[in-house]
């Protein structure tokens, strides 16, 4: 009985220590990489990552390299698979930032590319997701550096701050596999395009079916998007011209404070649903080119000019989704919440380009800032 | 029949005194004085090493050189005797300090009290110290220990009880309680475990921990040990057994709780919310004393996908060039962290400061330079050494650095499982553990040991505000 239970014991102890430490990551060992781009080329997937090398001068002090390698592949398993013998340890995803797509690459179905990220634990899901206009996605990556960061973080940083300031919805590959799964909802994905040597979001690209309809809306309108969308960021800035003619220094902006959508979902005579928008915005003055007191008709009358330039804005924007077939603001998602029978009865695919969506923006000057 | 008859005093007093020099074993320090008494041989016996002689010659000798009285008892009146009969009496009241008095013809003994008490000044507690309260401490006098309690508790419900234990060592052991808090069964219990150290030689107050202890495998001490007497009235009054043990100068808290270890004296003494932070504090500090340098390792070793990028790069950087697995560097940078703090426990304490500049300039900058230990891990083991020492007590304190040991090789092996694992054993453990028969951890009564249940005094009802 003694010798059974003292073998049990040895055996308790043994049996750890022999199976020895097979998922065991040892910090030292990992290449990380940080940024990953998807091309189409040649009807094969051309996947680049960048894995940020640090290099340590003394205490204190170190540098940094990018190591880039691609490899092209049937799928993305098979483009990994080349892609780890590149490197000296195990590869891991864990702190990938960025994941690039090629403007081809994205107007694939993305759900069924991008699943390679979601099975496995081991990717980062907070990793911001872009489309690259114009250059391939790999082309973006080689630069070395954004600033002073690493180019994967820049690029991180760069669309981070483009949410800020409302150019793009919050999101991250997580979020990304929401709207995947989510029937009746479209979503926008930042456009990364580069400008004589440096990278910007140039707009949001609509999606359409989980795919890039290779429409996108453009820097200036993409504010007011994200205010229809009623998903805005911390800042949002608009600006109209003050009359028809578009000459130096003609602009009114403004800062918006508080911002209320209604949505209402109708149904017109022939039992087609149709929306009606309404946006009121509460919004501060931070522009007006004449620098004397506004008086109360004034801005009685700069309200009604912002409200007609935003509600014909608004009007050409939904046009816009209408056209690349992407329901941006999830009307199919709320018909189908409100009427199943209806959902169920029609294809939204075919419907939401058809339907008629009315809008109509209502503005309110609250403040003027410190000047009157 | 002779056995019996040698054990009683015989009128013969050349007699006796050979009897009970034999009996003392004929021991150097056992030294005889011979005086007359109204014509009559007077033989006092006593042991050198431990009589007060000043006491001796004053309140013995003196009155009988004198003869002011016709009886022996009438002159030694102002000194404290008692009467004996038999050899072995005589030899162990020798051997306690008290001064034999032998008589010619007489088959009786006086036994005087001299025992010469030399003690140590009451002086400011060394190992817990305070900053806000009393600063007396006790000292190796169980007497004076408990004149320092009953200061503070003058209540005729404080209660002392004399045991002597140690058939060699003869050591009085004092417990001390309220008649009116303390649990009776928990009391009998108590005394109980204590008569099971009847036949050792007891000498210090470990020993007495270990009869109380329920669970002696444990790594958790299961009573309190003390110097500071605010902290033993304090347990008191909560219906706790203070023990004090003759030349220790500590005394013995039982049933403890868990939760007192992490308490300091100081806290009563502050205000709440400075109370409640440094009680926090201390909570704090037990947590990362057992887990960090095990969270470290699980990190480093498996789970580094849960670091955010930039602490990634900054960990990345600083174990790049360490050739040593993390384990293998936070064990050796534990022992040489224990090794720098026995150095510096046992040195005096002019070359302790020196072991401490080398501990730190040394061993601390010079072992990140030649990349043995990185950075970080020097940065975990020093924050789990100093949250180790905010613990008030040190037996705790030492216990809970040992702890961290079991738990760093279970996360060198299995990760955060193996963490896991450990704390549910640790805690299971914990809940089990008795003191004196009571749970060792309880449900923490932080908001009523936190309130003062005084009753407040309106702001208008305030008798001082007029003065």
């Amino acid at each position: 009985m003694k010798t059974n239970s003292r073998k049990i014991i040895i055996l308790l102890f043994i049996f750890p220590l022999l199976t020895g430490c097979w998922d065991q990551k040892l910090i030292v060992d990992q290449e990380v990489m940080n940024g990953v781009s998807l091309d189409l080329e040649d009807n094969k997937v051309k996947s680049t990552i960048v894995v940020l090398n640090i290099i340590p001068k003394g205490t204190n002090f170190f540098d940094f390299k990018n190591q880039m390698s691609s490899a092209t592949g049937y799928s993305l398993e098979d483009t990994y698979r080349e892609l780890r013998t590149y490197y000296t340890g195990p590869l891991t995803a864990s702190k990938s930032r960025i994941i690039l797509l090629g403007e081809s690459f994205a107007k694939k179905n993305l759900n069924a590319y991008l699943d390679f990220f979601y099975r496995v634990p081991d990717p980062y899901l907070g990793s911001k997701v872009a489309i690259v206009k114009g250059v391939e996605a790999s082309e973006l990556l080689s630069t070395k550096e954004i600033g002073t960061n690493p180019v994967a973080f820049g690029l991180y940083e760069i669309i981070e701050a483009a949410e800020d300031n409302s150019t793009v919805t919050k999101g991250t590959l997580n979020t990304l596999f929401t709207y995947f799964n989510e029937e009746g909802k479209d979503f926008i994905l930042p456009i990364l395009e580069k400008n004589e040597g440096n990278i910007l979001v140039s707009g949001a690209g609509l999606m359409s079916h989980n795919g890039y309809s290779g429409q996108m809306i453009s820097l200036k309108e993409c504010s007011l998007l994200l205010l229809i969308m009623d998903n805005y960021g911390e800042l949002v800035d608009l600006e109209t011209y003050m009359n028809d003619k578009k000459k130096l220094n003609n602009q009114v902006s403004y800062r918006i404070l508080k911002a209320k959508r209604e949505l209402d979902l109708k149904k017109d005579a022939s039992g087609k649903p149709m929306v009606d928008i309404h946006l009121d915005l509460k919004v501060l003055l931070h522009q007006y080119p004449i620098t004397e007191k506004i008086s109360s008709k004034q801005i009685k009358k700069l309200e009604e000019t912002i409200s007609r330039d935003l509600t014909k804005k608004s009007q050409s924007i939904m046009k816009k989704t209408q056209k690349a077939n992407s329901d941006v603001l999830g009307i199919g998602r709320e018909l189908k919440e409100t009427d199943p029978a209806a959902w169920k009865a029609l294809d939204w695919r075919e419907t939401y380009p058809t339907i008629k969506i009315n809008t109509r923006v209502e503005v309110a000057i609250e403040k003027t800032g410190i000047l009157k | 029949m002779a056995e019996s008859h040698n054990e009683f005093l015989s009128s013969d007093l050349t007699q006796n005194l050979k009897i009970i020099e034999e009996k003392m074993k004929q021991t150097a320090d056992l030294k005889r004085r011979k005086l007359t008494f109204h014509g009559e041989a007077i033989i006092l016996l006593y042991l050198d090493t431990m009589t007060d002689k000043e006491s001796i010659e004053l309140h013995i000798i003196g009155p009988i050189n004198k003869q002011e009285s016709e009886s022996i008892e009438n002159t030694l009146g102002t000194k404290q005797f008692s009467i004996m009969t038999t050899y072995k009496d005589i030899s162990s009241s020798i051997a306690e300090g008290n001064t034999i008095l032998l008589t010619e013809n007489c088959n009786i003994a006086y036994s005087i009290a001299t025992l010469s008490d030399e003690k140590r000044a009451v002086n400011e507690s060394l190992n817990e110290k305070v900053t806000m309260g009393a600063h007396d401490s006790f000292v190796e006098s169980a007497t004076t220990n408990i004149s320092l309690l009953r200061k503070r508790l003058r209540t005729p419900e404080f209660k002392v009880e004399y045991q002597t234990y140690g058939t060699d060592t003869n050591v009085e052991v004092a417990i001390c309680y309220l008649e009116s808090k303390v649990d009776q069964t928990v009391l009998h219990s108590i005394k109980s475990r204590l008569e099971k150290i009847k036949n050792d030689d007891l000498i210090n107050s470990r020993q007495i921990q270990e009869a109380l202890e329920d669970y002696p495998y444990s790594p958790f001490p299961q009573s309190l040990r003390t110097e500071r007497p605010d902290r033993a009235v304090f347990n008191l009054l909560n219906g706790n057994t203070v023990i004090f043990l003759e030349h220790e100068p500590s005394a013995v808290i039982t049933p403890i709780s868990f939760y007192s270890f992490l308490r300091s004296p100081e806290d009563y003494n502050s205000r709440w919310f400075v109370n409640f932070f440094y009680y926090s504090l201390r909570l704090l500090a037990f947590i990362l004393s057992v887990t960090l340098p095990a969270f470290y390792i699980a990190v480093n070793a498996y789970h580094s996908a849960i670091l955010p990028v930039s602490t990634f790069y900054t960990l990345k950087l600083s174990v790049m060039n360490v050739p040593f697995h993390p384990f293998v560097e936070a064990i050796m940078m534990q022992i040489v962290l224990e090794l720098l703090k026995e150095a510096s426990v046992r040195l005096p304490s002019a070359v302790a400061q020196t072991i401490g500049t080398v501990g730190a300039i040394v061993i601390g900058s010079a072992i990140v330079q030649t990349n043995f230990i990185s950075n970080t891990m020097v940065v975990v083991i020093a924050v789990t050494a100093v949250s180790s020492f905010v613990i008030p007590i040190g037996e705790m304190s030492t216990s809970m650095r040992l702890m961290s040991f079991p738990l760093i090789f279970l996360a060198a092996i299995f990760g955060f499982i193996g963490i896991a694992f450990g704390l549910m054993v640790y805690t299971t453990h914990l809940v089990k553990l008795t003191s004196a028969g009571k749970a060792y951890v309880e449900a923490p009564k932080i908001f009523q040991s936190f309130l003062n249940t005084q009753p407040k005094n309106g702001k208008g009802e305030d008798t001082n505000a007029h003065e």
